[in-house]
């Protein structure tokens, strides 16, 4: 058995040798340097138009490029707050259907080629592809066209003016090299090299992408917006919640975006987290389906009255269920949307707890609760509904579950149906449900606020239709005039808090975990790794992995 | 005839793998996190893209004729061919199962064999205590306590991953770091391993020693280490068989032990792929869990022959 064994060794070291090799080389900073590890799950593509969930888009940031950068105030409103990036400046035509992009002359990709214009004419190409079907492409709609001018102007040609235009040319696409993927054909550029190992313009280039374990980006010393502060970012994943904990707790990490309230008090006891607090652009709500079960046009039998729905708003108590699923990490919602992007907070007026009320409006719905029954009903059709909650997260079951406590003194059955994403998405997209848990990030200006709450909006699965909201919302949002806009949206989420076709119940306050030892600029509501580039490491709390520096890669 | 009947089983055991993820709730683009943000027009380009516009007879047609071809098809959830995430997976699978499979037949053999020695003893009770404790134990408990003692508490080794995040530079301190990072899952699956396989050996050294032939080595004055020799050939039969048993088993335990441990492997891959309905990911794992599980079987049976005469064919 000894003999085996030692056979076996070497062949087992051999083994472990070949699944990976390392570099060798250590070069020292002076005010610049550090690594910072960041906890997340894996992302599986690279490439920028098939980006659709966080954890990618925050590699991708780093290393490409906008043509400018939303202001930390995420207005959308023209070009007020935006900073250049790859374009250095712009002019807007006289009838404001064209803005003419003027790049950077100093701007090139990571392979040394230079930025130009035909760059920015192929990333409107890819992302309006059918063939790439980029996640961002039916958020493109009113561009008509991309020019390429000069080789160093390129124009983007509108087919209405709206106050959002810029926002449109500049916040939902990163710039992708047209020298690198020109020659590839559209269908098939998702499965080029290049999604595995992007080539950027950003001040942090992509180094290495061990799949399975880690993606690591370095600064790039060429830029000529100047290197990152930091040498190294690596993603490390983790495929869930627990193991990132760990990871983080044990010390391999140093930053977790998605810190739930069960351990605030683990990172209040450690010496070397902290926690910070950003704003976030997300809401949580129980959406109902408004048709009956497999049905697009036939009423809920329960959530097709608006007296059931608002019944229901009243019956639980909001602030305590949030108080118990989020601790101090959220907020109860005011409407269907967070707080930074409701316009005027206190003109809203609110569906208040009173579970008094909500027995009244049952009972003159005609939902009754007859004898020794516990269950109200109304032509023999009983108040009971089921909930789905998705198994990937745990505030959306709790909350679920608190739901079916609160409701069932009023009489109202819940059941509790967990279950994992696909099998939660065919139940939604067959319309065979009632009710479902759901956080939704909003994109800034609201401007995906049609898709969700406007009649046949393509997110509006629970088939919610209100043709006087449809007009307040469009006018809200192509106004130009703030103060007239302001009101109008005050007056689209009055109508959603007196219509109830959801029930809105959390925006989370979304706190990171972040080493103590890195200095950070302000975290952005939609996006923490925004300015990454800026953040460092104080000099005098460095820890060995900070001292690595940049290295030759692996 | 054995060739027939071993293709045989992993064709039954992929098509059982396509029909039941096809009858799952869901496909690869109904993941609830993009409901909230692809569009129906993106959703159906995707549709073609992968195939799911086709009726599941179709698209069992197409995958059969791909498999053919060896195109193991293309993985949603990791937006490359599946070939390539095979060719990646497999060797860290094997990496880790194959040292636990060596050090479970080693250690499960020696102290089975001891304990077949001394049965009845005190340490025999302690030591068959144990493993039923740990035959009885999940591999995620068993990788869930080793984490907390060993990772979290007492920082000796990593709490995940097959390798650092920060690069090592020389050659020795890669192979370090590799082994460093391979002590506690590996330990997760022989722990396991080694108490099923002491169980058995004990078990078959305590029949073997009751049968004639070593009574008669004892009555002729063989001395007892030479008796134990003999009896430990004959009872190591069972236990060869059931190393090749012990292949599905260590397989489904890898799955749970790469998931805890983020080990980069086959059995990670597959835990993903069926939450993601990876269609083809799923369908290509199956066909390698199976063709492992039979190729165990038959290393088995020729170890078999090889150790007992009287199994050999004319």
């Amino acid at each position: 058995m000894i003999r085996v064994a030692l056979r076996v060794a070497p062949l087992a070291l051999i083994g472990i040798l070949a699944c990976g090799s390392a570099d060798s080389s250590i070069v020292p900073i002076k005010d610049t340097g550090g690594t910072m590890i960041v906890v997340q799950p894996e992302p599986a593509t690279l490439f920028p138009p098939r980006m659709n969930l966080t954890e990618g888009l925050a590699i991708i940031d780093a290393i490409f490029d906008h043509l400018a950068e939303i202001g930390p105030d995420l207005s959308v409103a023209g070009d007020k707050g935006y900073t250049p990036r790859l374009a250095k400046s712009w002019v807007w035509a006289k009838d404001s259907l064209s803005i003419a992009f003027a790049l950077d002359p100093k701007a090139h990709w990571h392979d040394g080629v230079p930025v130009r214009a035909k760059d920015v004419y192929y990333t409107f190409a890819a992302y309006s592809s059918d063939s790439v079907a980029s996640e961002t492409k039916s958020l493109l709609g009113n561009i008509d066209s991309v020019s390429v001018r000069d080789s160093l102007t390129a124009v983007f040609w509108f087919k209405r003016r709206l106050p959002h235009q810029f926002f449109d040319a500049t916040y939902h696409m990163y710039i992708l090299p047209s020298h690198l993927l020109d020659t590839i054909p559209m269908g098939r550029v998702k499965d080029a090299l290049f999604a595995r190992e992007p080539i950027g313009t950003g001040r942090f280039r992509f180094r290495r992408w061990e799949r399975g374990a880690r993606v690591e980006i370095v600064a790039d010393t060429t830029n000529s917006r100047g290197r990152a502060k930091l040498d190294r970012v690596i993603w490390t994943f983790t495929p869930d919640f627990g193991a990132a904990t760990v990871k983080l707790f044990s010390g391999e990490a140093d930053f977790y975006e998605a810190i739930r309230p069960d351990n605030l008090a683990e990172v209040a006891r450690s010496t070397s987290l902290r926690l910070e607090s950003a704003p976030a652009i997300q809401y949580g709500l129980m959406a109902y389906n408004l048709h009956a079960r497999k049905s697009t046009t036939v009423p809920h039998p329960i959530f097709g009255d608006v007296r059931v729905r608002r019944a229901l708003a009243m019956a639980v108590d909001r602030a305590r269920m949030e108080r118990n699923v989020f601790d101090t990490l959220g907020l109860v919602a005011l409407a269907p949307a967070p707080r930074v992007l409701i316009p005027d907070t206190l003109a809203l007026r609110q569906i208040r707890y009173d579970t008094t009320a909500a027995r009244a409006l049952l009972d003159s719905a005609g939902w009754q609760m007859s004898g020794a029954e516990t269950v109200r009903a109304r032509n023999g059709v009983r108040l009971s509904f089921e909930i789905l909650a998705p198994q990937s997260s745990a505030s959306r079951q709790r909350y679920a579950v608190l739901l079916q406590e609160q409701l069932r003194p009023l009489g109202v059955e819940v059941r509790v149906r967990t279950v994992d994403g696909p099998a939660t998405g065919a139940a939604i997209m067959g319309h065979n449900y009632d009710a479902w848990m759901i956080a939704l990030t909003m994109t800034p200006g609201r401007l995906g606020f049609p898709q969700t709450w406007v009649t046949g909006g393509e997110m509006n699965y629970g088939g919610y239709s209100n043709p006087g909201l449809d007009a307040m919302v469009d006018s809200a949002i192509t106004a130009f005039d703030t103060t007239r806009s302001r009101l109008m949206w005050t007056h689209v989420f009055q109508s959603l808090i007196d219509d109830q076709p959801g029930l809105f119940l959390y925006e989370p306050r979304a706190p990171v975990a972040i080493h103590k030892r890195i200095r950070n600029v302000p975290l952005r509501a939609d996006a923490w790794y925004a300015n990454l580039a800026d953040w460092s490491i104080d000099p005098a709390q460095r820890i060995a992995r900070d001292r690595v520096g940049l290295g030759k890669g692996r | 005839m054995q060739v027939v009947q071993s293709v045989l089983v992993v064709f039954v055991a992929a098509t059982a793998a396509f029909l039941l993820i096809h009858s799952a709730p869901g496909d690869p683009l109904s993941d609830d996190a993009s409901l909230s943000n692809r569009s129906a027009a993106v959703r159906d380009a995707r549709s073609v893209q992968l195939g799911l516009n086709l009726s599941v007879s179709e698209q069992y047609v197409r995958r059969l004729r791909a498999y053919s071809r060896g195109d193991f098809g293309w993985s949603s959830s990791q937006e490359r061919t599946v070939n390539e995430v095979l060719r990646e997976r497999i060797p860290r699978t094997l990496l880790l199962m194959s040292l636990a499979l060596v050090a479970s037949l080693v250690f499960g053999i020696a102290l089975g064999a001891w304990q077949g020695s001394h049965i009845g003893s005190r340490a025999d009770r302690v030591w068959s205590f144990l493993s039923l404790v740990l035959f009885s134990f999940p591999e995620f408990l068993i990788a869930i306590v080793l984490t907390l003692i060993f990772a979290v508490w007492l920082r000796w080794f990593p709490a995940m991953g097959m390798t650092s995040d920060m690069p090592p530079f020389s050659i020795g301190e890669q192979l370090l770091d590799r082994l460093h990072h391979l002590v506690l899952p590996w330990l997760s699956l022989t722990l396991v391993g080694t108490a099923i396989i002491a169980r058995f050996q004990r078990a078959a050294m305590r029949d073997v020693f009751d049968t004639p032939f070593v009574r008669t080595a004892r009555s002729k004055g063989l001395n007892e280490r030479a008796v134990r020799r003999h009896a430990l050939r004959a009872a190591l039969l069972p236990v060869i068989a059931l190393g090749g048993m012990l292949v599905p088993s260590l397989l489904a335990g890898a799955v749970f032990v790469e998931s805890i441990y983020s080990w980069p492997g086959m059995g990670l891959a597959l835990l993903k792929a069926t939450q993601g309905r990876d269609y083809d990911l799923v369908g290509a794992g199956i066909i390698v869990v199976s063709a492992m599980t039979v190729a165990g079987t038959f290393a088995a049976e020729l170890l078999r022959e090889v150790a007992d005469p009287r199994t050999r064919r004319a």
